[in-house]
Formats: structure tokens, sequence, C-alpha cells
């Protein structure tokens, strides 16, 4: 079940990365963004999730300790974020609008691998 | 302080002596009569309830010692049928999981709640059936009255046979299952051990109205590949009329034929699949399976076929990744640089820049961060690189790679991994230079936890304090101060340990830090040390738990006589129940 956090978090903050307009000045899109997230196939098939992120500055920051997440958008939307921990790691990428938006991630966890989709909505 | 230092000093390790500590096992205790001690120190508790709790652990710790007899007889004899039930319960697991299936079956047949002793009876059906006793577990899966319960075991028994070739009794008993998940396991089994177009489409459809479709598609296509008839999981799957069923088993399919090495075959089958969506997954899932088996080449293609321009570059991000992470940087470069845009590029150049530092090829990292053109993800890959020389003890090295970052947040990050590796390297005092000004959060945390550690290692018990007590999140600074406290109880270090357990700012963390701190100092031979941090536990409950614990941690030691004379001393009949146990345990047959 870790595992499988791990990924996901890989897909809610590429999602959540994406808000953000601007590259690195700051992004009207700054703020707070519940990210949904649902396995498709491998070890999270079935399974949905949410988590809390933030963006600033057109980065995404995710406040839990069990992960590493780096990442970036660009000004039209497209976005891709990493995330590492102990356990695995993931890629998530999409294409967003100013307050909501969806797209792909994968990872490779201890539990096999795993693979989804995304969406977002903006929560401040 | 003083009415805290009052409150302690109040809390007598001897108190008086009731009737049940009367009679107490002398200079040299055997196991028998610490046990004896115990057991009359339960039977003494009052509380009708907590007497009952405590009997009941004898009961299971015997049963479990193999003194079968005993543990059941003593269950049976607990009045409280809540407890008595509870006993017998854990009665039956642990003799189950020993392979004591006929001893486990009269104590699950004791027990009075239908519930309960169904799901005993339940464990017992499904170990006989493992074992391939069938008839056994028939004959059990046949009296159990709960039918939640009684599905579990009909499912072990319909997989017994199965694996056993009785397909038309598997195929009964799984039709008589009245819950989708347990009919699920049932079928895929059979479908698993005769793989025939009716009994995959069964299993199959069963399995659809679980959540992910938990159909076994890897282990189906295995015995189709060795009947040599793949071609039967394509025709089965495309014969279901559920258009969304009929995507998900496709994609299934050509994951399990992939593994299995069928990589065209897994193509064909995922180009098959109708809609979109589940085709561009299904595809990628191939790509990834193909990478990983080394055909990168092959993985790229299939992966460039995906129509969906997010699931393609997902997949080939998921692929440079992968092959980075498992150390084939040549082939996680060529599936970076085939990425297009340079936007999904340049994150991928950084984790295969990252991967090359973890290697240990410093050099040949910085040069493809540097080479990366959007300054963001250059200063993403410096950083990497730093934090992975860093933790491989190349300061100098790592030093050179965060130097030129300008994004504040990643260059924080990157020092603050410079500043752990002084610490870990003996130097905590540069390690603190580097620490100090960066920006309070996380890894400024961490980094100040990994100097306060390195410091009281060292012996420099006051500054690791200061610098323990500086971490600015209170969850962080009590985690540093909890794991210190405990490396240096570990390592004997008496008031060093004690000093930091008690600088913990939450109550409840506190004490449970103090305890565990006792415990280790006990395990060490500090007894009056650590029965004096036992003590200064606020909580009163907790307070006893700590003593106990002491007790048993100088029993697990060698020192009976030590831990015997500290639990003896417990005036709480429960705690002290518990903890002559413990130490009875602790010491040989």
């Amino acid at each position: 079940m870790y595992a499988l956090r791990l990924t996901t978090i890989a897909a809610a903050a590429a999602c959540a990365l994406a808000i953000a307009d601007g590259a690195q000045a700051r992004s009207p899109y700054d703020g707070n963004w519940s990210v949904t997230v649902s396995g498709q196939s491998g070890s999270c098939a079935g399974g949905n999730y949410n988590y809390p992120l933030q963006i600033r500055n057109g980065n995404v920051y995710y406040s839990g300790g069990d992960a590493r997440v780096s990442g970036h958008v660009n000004p039209n939307g497209a976005v891709y974020v990493h995330v590492s921990s102990q356990n695995g790691s993931g890629v998530g990428s999409g294409r967003l609008t100013r307050s909501s938006g969806g797209g792909h991630f994968r990872g490779q966890t201890q539990s096999g691998p795993c693979a989804g989709t995304w969406g977002a909505q903006r929560t401040g | 302080m003083f009415l805290r230092a009052a409150v302690i000093a109040s809390l007598a390790v001897t108190a008086p002596v009731s009737a049940a500590q009367a009679q107490t096992c002398g200079a040299a205790p055997t196991r028998s009569c610490v046990l004896g001690e115990a057991l009359a120190a339960a039977r003494a508790i009052q509380d009708e309830g907590a007497r009952a709790q405590a009997l009941g652990q004898f009961a299971v710790a015997d049963a479990a010692a193999g003194r079968i007899d005993d543990g059941v007889s003593l269950a049976q004899s607990i009045s409280d049928e809540l407890w008595r039930d509870n006993a017998l319960a854990e009665i039956v697991t642990a003799l189950t999981k020993a392979g004591k299936l006929a001893r486990a079956l009269p104590a699950a047949r004791a027990i009075v709640d239908d519930d309960r002793r169904s799901r005993a009876l339940a464990l017992i059906a499904a170990a006989q059936a493992k074992e391939g006793d069938i008839t056994g577990a028939a004959a059990v899966a046949a009296s159990i009255g709960s039918a939640a319960a009684r599905n579990s075991a009909l499912a072990a028994l319909a997989e017994a046979n199965a694996k056993a070739g009785n397909i038309a009794a598997a195929q009964n008993v799984a039709r008589d299952i009245s819950d989708a998940p347990a009919r699920t396991a049932a079928l895929g089994a059979i479908a698993v051990a005769q793989p025939t177009a009716a009994n995959i489409e069964e299993a199959l459809n069963v399995a659809a109205v679980a959540k992910g479709l938990p159909f076994p598609f890897d282990a189906v296509v295995q015995t189709l590949l060795k009947a040599g008839s793949k071609v039967l999981a394509f025709e089965v799957a495309q014969s279901i009329k559920d258009a969304e069923l009929r995507d998900r088993a496709l994609s299934g399919f050509a994951s399990a034929l992939a593994k299995a090495g069928e990589i065209a075959d897994a193509v064909t089958l995922a180009q098959s699949i109708a809609g979109e969506p589940a085709r561009a997954e299904a595809l990628g899932n191939v790509a990834t399976i193909a990478a990983q088996g080394n055909n990168v080449a092959e993985a790229l293609q299939i992966a460039q076929s995906i129509a969906d321009d997010d699931a393609r570059t997902t997949a080939i991000l998921a692929i440079a990744e992968a092959q980075a992470r498992a150390g084939h940087l040549a082939e996680g470069l060529k599936a970076a640089e085939s990425i297009k845009d340079p936007f999904w590029r340049y994150p991928a150049l950084s984790r295969i820049a990252a991967a090359q530092a973890e290697m240990g090829n410093g050099d040949a990292a910085l040069r493809l961060a540097q080479s990366i053109k959007d300054e963001y993800w250059r200063d993403n890959a410096r950083a990497e690189v730093a934090d992975a020389l860093a933790k491989a003890g190349k300061i100098p090295e790592a030093l050179r790679a965060a130097q030129p970052i300008k994004d504040a947040e990643q260059r924080g990050n990157a020092l603050a991994a410079i500043a752990a590796a002084y610490a870990k390297a003996g130097k905590p005092a540069e390690g603190l230079k580097l620490a100090r000004p960066l920006k309070p959060g996380r890894a400024r945390d961490e980094t100040l936890a990994a100097i306060a550690s390195a410091q009281a290692q060292a012996g420099g018990t006051k500054e690791a304090l200061a610098v323990a007590r500086s971490i600015t999140d209170a969850g962080r600074r009590n985690a540093a101060l909890t794991s210190v406290a405990m490396a240096l109880a570990d390592a004997g270090n008496e008031s060093a340990a004690t000093a930091f357990a008690q600088a913990i700012d939450d109550d409840d963390k506190r004490d449970a830090a103090l305890a565990d701190v006792a415990a280790a100092l006990a395990k060490t031979g500090k007894v009056e040390t650590a029965l004096a941090a036992a003590r200064s536990v606020r909580d009163e409950q907790s307070r006893t738990d700590a003593v106990r614990g002491v007790a048993a941690a100088l029993a697990r030691a060698g020192k009976v006589g030590e831990g015997l004379a500290i639990a003896q001393s417990i005036t709480e009949d429960i705690a002290r129940a518990d903890a002559l146990r413990g130490i009875a345990e602790a010491m040989p047959e």
C-alpha cells in the first residue's frame, strides 16, 4: 500500500505542477490543489486516491515526508514530475487548464509496475 | 519542575507486598516457578475482564509453547465468554500456523460465538485444503455457520481441488460460493488449472464486478503457452460482449504475454483494443515490460506508436527512468534523447545525470547536467548530482556541483545534503556552517538532526542538544531527539540518552522515548539509570509499562534475577502478571 501511495503521488504532483501558468516566475495558479489519482493497471489497478499538493512559483510541493518530488510546468500547461523514495519511483505528465485537468502516470515499485490517470481541482 | 520531581519520587519501586505477591520465586528462580507466580498474579486481578484477558494471554502462550492441553484447558476455564472465545481463537490461529490442525479443531469447536467459531473453522479448512486434505477441508467447511467464513473456506477448497485436477469438484464448490471476491479467487484457480474458453470467460465475468479485475492473467497465459494454445487468450477476450470488460481483459492478457516474452503478440493484442485510453494504457504497459526485458529499442518503438501525446510521453519517460535506475545509462540516455520536445527531454536527462552520479561517475553527470539548456532543469540536475555525490561521501565534488545552482530551493536541498555528509564524515562543525543559513524547512531540519546525531555520538552532548533543539518543526525536532536518545542509550551513554529524551516537549512522545531509553539501557546493564528513566515517565499507565519493559529487557539480557526483582516490585496486578510472564518466556525451558 505504501509503494502504491508513492506511485500515485507522482501523478498527483504532475497534475499540481501543470496548474501553474508561468515557468519559474510567480504563477497565477499558485495555491493549494486536490489531486485524484486512479490506478488503471498493475499493482494499483482499481484504486482511487486523493492528495493535497501546493504550487509555488510554478513548482510543485508535497508536504508528506514519504517521498521526494521534483517537477515543473511550462507556459502552455504541460507538466512533468518525478517522485522517488526508498520504495521506488514514478513519473507523471499531463496538460491542464487553470482550474482543472488530467494526465497519465507510471511507476515502478516493490509491488511491481503501476500505471493510471489523474485529475485535479483547485482548492484554494 | 519541583512538582514533577516530587511526583516521580512518590513512585516507590517496592510497594507493600499483597497476598498475591506473598509467594515469590527465590534466589534461583526456575521458569516454571516464575510462570506459576505470574499465573497467581493474573488470577489475583480484581477486575473480571482484566483477569480474563490476562489468563487468556497465558493460555495462548502455553499453546504456542507446545503445552496445548494446558493452554486449551486454561482458556476454557475463563469465565468471561468474550475473553474465553478470544483466547480459544488465538490458540486456533497459533496451532493452525504450526500445522497442528487436529489439535486446533476441538479448540475451534469450543468457541461459543458463531462468528468467531466460523472464522476459526474457516482458517483450519483453508489450511487442510492447502495441505491436500480435501475431504477433511470439505467436512469442516460444511460445518461453518457464517456465510462469509464458509465462502472463504470454500474458495480454498475449490483452489485445492483445481490444483489436484478435480475440475468438476472445484466448479461445484466454486458455484456454491455466494460472495464475488471468494468466487473470483476460486474460478481464477480453475481457469489456471484448466484454461478452457468457458472457464476463462466464467472467471472473467465474475472478476469484472470486483475492484481491479482480480483475474490471474499471468498464470493463465503461462498455462496456455505451455499447452501451445496462446491464441485462446485472444479469442476469449475478443468474444466478450461488454466493451469495457473486453478492453480490460485484452489489456491484462497483453501484459501477461509481454511478461512471458511474447512481445509481438502482446502488441497485436494491445492494438486490438477498441477504446483509445485503454489501448494507450495497454501499449504503455507492454513497452514498459519490454524495456524491463532489455528490449529498449523495441520498447521505444512500441511507446512511440501510442497515439495519445501524454500517454506516449509518460511511457517514454518511465522507460528512461527505469533504465537509469537499473544502471543501464546508455539505454536510459537513448530513451531520453528520443523525446523531441525539450520540455520533457530535459527532466529525463536530469534523471540520467543523477543516476550517473549515483553510479560514481560524477564528471560525466556534471557534463550532462551542464548540457541542459533550461535553467530550472539544469539546476535540478546539478542538485540531484550534488545529492548523490554527497551521499557517496564525495564532498568537494558535491560542492562543485552545487555551487552554480541559482534556484534557491534546489540550492538549499543540495547544500543540506552536503552538510549531512560533513556530519557523517565526522565534521559536524563544517556541516553546521552550511546548514545554519538554510531556509527553515524539511531539508534544514533533517540536516540538523544528522548533525546533532553525529555530535552526540562524538561526545558533544551539550552542542548536540542545542542543535537538535534548533530544529524548527516540532514533529521533526522530537523525532530527532528520540532518535539520538535511542542511539545513545544503545551505546550505554545513560546520562546523555536521558537528557535527550527529557528534552522532548510533547508529553506522550517524551514518555514513549523515556520508556524506550529505559529498556535500551536495561539491555546494556545500566539497571539503576534504566529504572530512573522508566520512573520519570509522566503518565501512570505508561510508567508501569516502562518499568515492565525494563524487567523484560533485563531478563532477555540474561539478568533474570534483577528483572524478577523489578517485576515483583510492580504493585499493579495486571502489569506484574505481564512482566512475570515476559520474564518466564525469556528463560530457557
